[in-house]
């Protein structure tokens, strides 16, 4: 039988060597260090959609993919497959793992699968129902009915989306993009993003003196040209508002009214046809865009933005549509990007003008 | 009547710790489960607004090249940012290296020099401000490091026409240094990638923190300007805008370099200095938080009634203490022995454990997979912490309004530059 003190301090003992367990990777990290870098947290990439596809070019110029003479095989030992018309890419249910490279403009098989980067030195024009990992368009790149875009596409001129295609991840064109209905997609950037082959009737913008002075009733002044109103705010038809306005309450701008500045709502905002908002909008629940609104600044809404056959943002001025969910029907045209974090699609309906009242 | 007051005593310390405890599992569960809520970090393209940048310093020579390069090289349109570095009083060559890059970007870079007035880091920008007049203003310390998409990502957020401030993230650089820069690395994070976005995620009260962000000229001057007599003039402005209606935002993704102490003699100053100004806020902001509940929704008036408490904490935390030991030799048997148990249990299971889980949560995030074993040490971060804020807090500055009449700043360690802007000044080396 151990004495009480013996007991004692083996039970105190004990009870630091318990305490001090955590303490041993915790000392070994620290004599010797494994993680003690800045973390490397400042990303070059956001911000910048076409990232992947600049990185896939300045590769693929390092490697002489784009020279006359194309090596069979990268520095890193991956397999490059060179297809051309006299060697076009054959049909194959098996997806293909080799880096491909079409030199001309000859279309690809319906059904292929590229699980790699593919680069096209002239037009691309796949077939219906494809699955690319990653697409790189030296000049126009033409996506068939129902493809697939995993990661990334870039086209040096314009892409253009058949029905039915899934653009997941970045599409991005150095001149336009044109979707046709029912493609679904997360982020587009281009100088124009149109739905719909037709165009888009851009409503003139009158100037300030075509319009009614309109004062918000009830909002209490910030500053200049700028208020703050507890409510709903609806502004009228004909009427300008010269300023910016938050709104704690829904919002609705009348048809051929105008906003010189920007639109916050905690509610909803709904832009009616021939409407004109200079600056940005901004609400916590759904943006509404009619046919006919012209909108210059960014749309930002934590819910969903339909866009009409409106226009958004100007040709010397690009600017973004950033949502959850976007849906943009026929007629739409962004000059600049389209940010949908949990998707966005494109329809063929009519104006949204008669949205659900859910937020 | 010691006995009836130490009881009322631990039992209040026990309902505020208690909160804090519930504070730090809330926030830590909604960033583990919640949704990660960041609206502005999308916009990427834009008709952007003029910006001007000030950098304040006082004795900033080791430092402030690295910063105005890293202004100079960031990805915004050139005509509109305006960069005004504020040179207050310094004794070392900070006015010299300002004026040299002010000699190669005088379109860019517009220094602001002072030798008289009050001294302090509000004062200073309240006075620049003044002469350099913008609709949106951004705030970098001088020893601060932005990424070259770190502007637009900063600026993105005044689109919304209701955001009064932003905050971006503080990254430390010098972790490796000593067992105090990994702390504080842990603490950064924790404090940022849990606290900060959670409260964004939450609608609550995201701090603005005095640099990596900025303010909308019209939201300064509803609330006020800024206030040149506090010690904490950012937390003394998040309170005022949000007080005011407006929002600040938190920004996740817009990360920024900082150097954090090295020296635990600096981080007990710098921590007493922000438990002073924060103390300063809670006097001067609580009651007018309170009044102001009708206006604002209640749980934005919690965070910050609880915001403002915050370094008030580790004092309740020694009272505590204070009292149980008073409780104990004054031999005070517990009423309810099994309830008391169950609480000391629970509590030592769960409530102590409750700052470590929100700093192993945020290395989790960052996808830091070894750093988090430096995670018992903090133990010995969290006891220099508590001692210092108290004895701040039972200091006489801690409550009482007054001017600063010297700047308030840490001391740098740099010795290298971090890395060359593109077209740095000659001697910039």
């Amino acid at each position: 039988m151990l004495r009480p003190e013996v007991t004692f301090a083996l039970l105190l003992m004990g009870t630091i060597a318990w305490i001090m367990i955590p303490f041993i990777p915790a000392m070994i990290e620290l004599l010797k260090p494994k993680d003690a870098s800045p973390l490397n947290a400042v990303g070059q990439d956001s911000g910048q959609l076409t990232y992947f596809a600049t990185s896939f070019t300045d590769r693929m110029t390092s490697e002489g993919l784009l020279g006359t003479s194309v090596p069979l095989r990268l520095s890193d030992g991956s397999a490059v497959r060179v297809h051309n018309a006299m060697q076009p890419l054959a049909p194959s249910r098996d997806p293909i793992t080799d880096v491909v490279v079409l030199m001309d403009d000859t279309p690809i098989a319906g059904g292929t699968n590229i699980a790699t980067e593919c680069l096209a030195r002239r037009t691309f024009h796949g077939g219906p129902n494809c699955s690319y990992r990653a697409v790189l368009g030296q000049r126009d790149v033409q996506l068939g009915s129902g493809s697939t875009v995993m990661r990334w596409v870039h086209a040096n001129g314009r892409l253009e989306a058949a029905s039915g295609t899934r653009l997941l991840g970045r599409a991005t064109s150095d001149r336009e993009i044109l979707l046709e209905a029912d493609v679904q997609f997360d982020r587009l950037d281009a100088p124009m993003v149109r739905v719909g082959g037709g165009g888009t009737f851009e409503t003139p913008i009158m100037p300030v003196s075509a319009y009614t002075p309109f004062t918000p009733e009830k909002a209490i002044l910030l500053a200049p040209g700028y208020w703050r109103v507890k409510g709903d705010l609806v502004v009228t038809s004909d009427t300008s508002l010269a300023g910016s306005i938050i709104v704690i309450g829904d919002v609705i701008v009348s048809e051929c009214a105008r906003v010189e500045g920007s639109i916050k709502a905690h509610g909803t905002i709904h832009v009616k046809t021939g409407a004109v908002v200079m600056g940005s909008l901004a609400a916590r629940g759904r943006i509404v865009i009619e046919d006919g609104a012209r909108l210059s600044g960014p749309i930002i809404s934590e819910s969903l933005v339909i866009i009409g056959a409106a226009v958004v943002g100007i040709a010397s001025k690009r600017t973004t549509v950033a949502a959850p969910r976007i849906e943009l029907r026929t007629g739409a045209t962004i000059y600049g990007a389209v940010m949908a974090a949990d998707g966005g699609t494109t329809l063929t309906s009519a104006s949204p003008s008669n949205p659900s009242t859910s937020r | 009547m010691i006995i009836v007051l130490a009881n009322i005593g631990l039992w209040i310390c026990i309902a505020v710790l208690a909160l804090y405890t519930a504070r730090h599992y809330f926030f830590t569960l909604n960033r583990l489960f919640g949704r990660h809520r960041q609206p502005y970090v999308d916009v990427i393209q834009a008709d952007w607004p003029q910006v001007t940048v000030f950098v304040p310093a006082h004795n900033e020579g080791r430092v402030i090249r690295d910063s105005l390069d890293a202004l100079l090289s960031v990805d915004y349109p050139a005509d509109r940012l305006r960069i005004v570095p504020i040179d207050d009083r310094s004794k070392d060559d900070t006015r010299e290296i300002m004026n040299e890059y002010a000699q190669f970007y005088p379109e860019r870079i517009m220094p602001h020099l002072r030798d008289e007035g009050i001294p302090g880091k509000a004062a200073a920008l309240a006075e620049a401000m003044e002469a350099h007049p913008g609709d949106i203003y951004m705030v970098f310390d001088a020893d601060y490091i932005p990424g070259p998409r770190l502007m637009k990502q900063l600026v993105a957020p005044f689109f919304d026409a209701e955001v009064g401030a932003v905050m971006g993230r503080v990254v430390p650089l010098n972790v490796g240094k000593s067992l105090l820069t990994r702390l504080l690395d842990l603490e950064r994070a924790g404090g940022y990638q849990v606290d900060q976005q959670a409260r964004m995620n939450l609608r609550l009260i995201p701090q603005y923190g005095g640099t990596v962000g900025g303010v909308r000229r019209i939201a300064l001057e509803q609330v006020g300007g800024w206030n040149i007599a506090s010690l904490a003039e950012d937390t003394d402005l998040t309170v005022r805008l949000v007080m005011n209606g407006w929002d600040v935002v938190y920004q996740n993704r817009s990360e920024c370099y900082e150097e954090v102490p090295e020296t635990w003699e600096q981080r007990i100053r710098q921590i007493k200095r922000w438990a002073k100004g924060h103390n300063q806020a809670l006097v001067q902001y609580v009651a007018a938080l309170l009044r102001n509940r009708r206006s604002l929704p209640w749980w934005q008036v919690l965070d910050g009634v609880l915001l403002l408490g915050v370094f008030v904490v580790p004092l309740v935390l020694l009272m505590g203490w204070m009292c149980t030991i008073v409780l104990f030799y004054a031999g005070y048997p517990p009423n309810w022995g099994r309830i008391t148990v169950l609480a000391i249990s629970s509590f030592n299971t769960v409530g102590n454990f409750a700052a470590f889980f929100q700093v192993a949560t945020a290395s989790r995030l960052d996808g830091s997979r070894e750093r988090i074993r430096m995670l018992p040490f903090l133990l010995l971060g969290f006891l220099v912490s508590t001692l210092s804020v108290a004895r701040a807090s039972l200091s006489r500055a801690s409550w009482m309004r007054g001017r600063p009449v010297e700047w308030h700043k840490t001391e740098r360690f740099r010795t290298a530059r971090v890395g060359k802007g593109p077209a740095a000044p000659k001697g910039g080396g």
